[in-house]
């Protein structure tokens, strides 16, 4: 019996793994609006050295809005017509 | 007895499996919507090619195309508001920058619609002459329209909300930047530059509230998904604006990172 759980647990797991498999997303990798943009681990170094010019905004940020803009999307719905 | 618990383990395994792969990201939900969309456009094209034929020449089998072809692109249709419905639930559930009454009432209404379609579903299949076929699209058509109202209305009222914090955020980092190039002697160029700055949030904000009072009109009786359009056409104009006013923040920020130097 304890050898029948074990086994089923096996399969369980080993059925998650494979739906899992693909689905994730990867370090260094974003989803913005269904895309996936990836960033290298020079690029993040060189976003951690911006340079503070004390004007209260930094380039990550402005980066960030700039993403956030462009992603903004709107679908129409044409749909049915007689 | 042994065999049974096998099969059990691999049903549970699969079962498991399926959840895994409903529960879809927002971003596959919009693809499987656009699949949806083309398959009914071309449904769409057949059925009118079968008019067409049945007009030029009214045979028994030319009539039977249009009624099959007309079952094709109505159930097409279900299924494309069916991935629509979907894809909006899985948005509102991911998109945490949206208020959760906004995100709620969106999920409520993908599933108080989505239980409506298997009905529709039946009236389509049941359809077996060309007369029916003009009843059947007439009600599908509104119950159609039924289907996206409310989402509709409530996705305005989200993509609003997010256009707004954009533009707040852009004013945000223009009075940062201002304060910081109002520091520097030599800021004529910099000051000039947040000034479109400005003025291209503000001509945002303008076409967000327009794009706001549109989707509040995205009502039955009316023509909803035309007001639907309008106030997307109106965020376009908005989102061209923020990219304008953040081309203009990156200047003027490079220009105080070099007077800094």
């Amino acid at each position: 019996m304890k050898k029948q759980i074990i086994i089923s647990a096996v399969i369980i797991v080993a059925g998650l793994i494979l739906a899992g498999a693909g689905c994730g997303t990867g370090d260094g990798e974003k989803i913005i609006n269904g895309q996936e943009e990836k960033t290298t681990g020079t690029e993040k170094e060189i976003k951690k050295d911006d340079i503070n010019v004390n004007s209260g905004v930094t380039q990550e940020e402005l980066d960030r809005l700039k993403a956030d803009i462009e992603g903004m999307e709107y679908e129409d719905l044409n749909g049915l017509k007689k | 007895m042994k065999k049974n618990w096998l099969i059990a383990a691999i049903i549970a395994s699969l079962l498991f499996q399926v959840g895994v792969v409903s529960a879809a990201t927002s971003g596959e939900a919009k693809q499987n919507w656009l699949a949806e969309k083309q398959a009914r456009i071309e449904a769409d094209a057949a059925y009118r090619q079968a008019q067409l034929d049945y007009a030029a020449n009214k045979t028994s089998e030319n009539e039977q195309k249009i009624v099959d072809t007309a079952k094709t692109v109505l159930g097409a249709a279900l299924d494309e508001a069916e991935a629509w419905l979907n894809w909006k639930k899985a948005e509102s559930e991911e998109d945490t920058a949206v208020p959760e009454n906004i995100r709620q009432n969106i999920v409520n209404d993908v599933v108080k619609n989505l239980a409506k379609i298997d009905g529709l579903r039946e009236e389509v299949s049941g359809i077996e002459t060309r007369l029916e076929v003009g009843t059947v699209f007439l009600k599908i058509l509104g119950a159609y329209v039924e289907l996206l109202v409310d989402v509709a209305r409530n996705t305005g009222a989200a993509w609003t909300y997010i256009a707004y914090q954009r533009a707040g955020v852009a004013a945000d980092y223009e009075t940062k930047l201002r304060t910081a190039a109002e520091k520097l002697d030599n800021n004529n160029e910099i000051i000039a530059k947040l000034d479109i700055v400005k003025a291209e949030i503000s001509l945002a904000k303008n076409k967000i509230n327009t794009a706001e009072a549109s989707y509040e009109k995205v009502f039955l009786p009316g023509t909803p998904l035309i007001k639907f359009s309008e106030g997307n056409g109106y965020l376009r104009q908005a989102r061209e604006n923020l990219i304008n006013a953040h081309f203009q923040l990156t200047r003027a920020f490079d220009l105080i990172v070099l007077e800094n130097k």
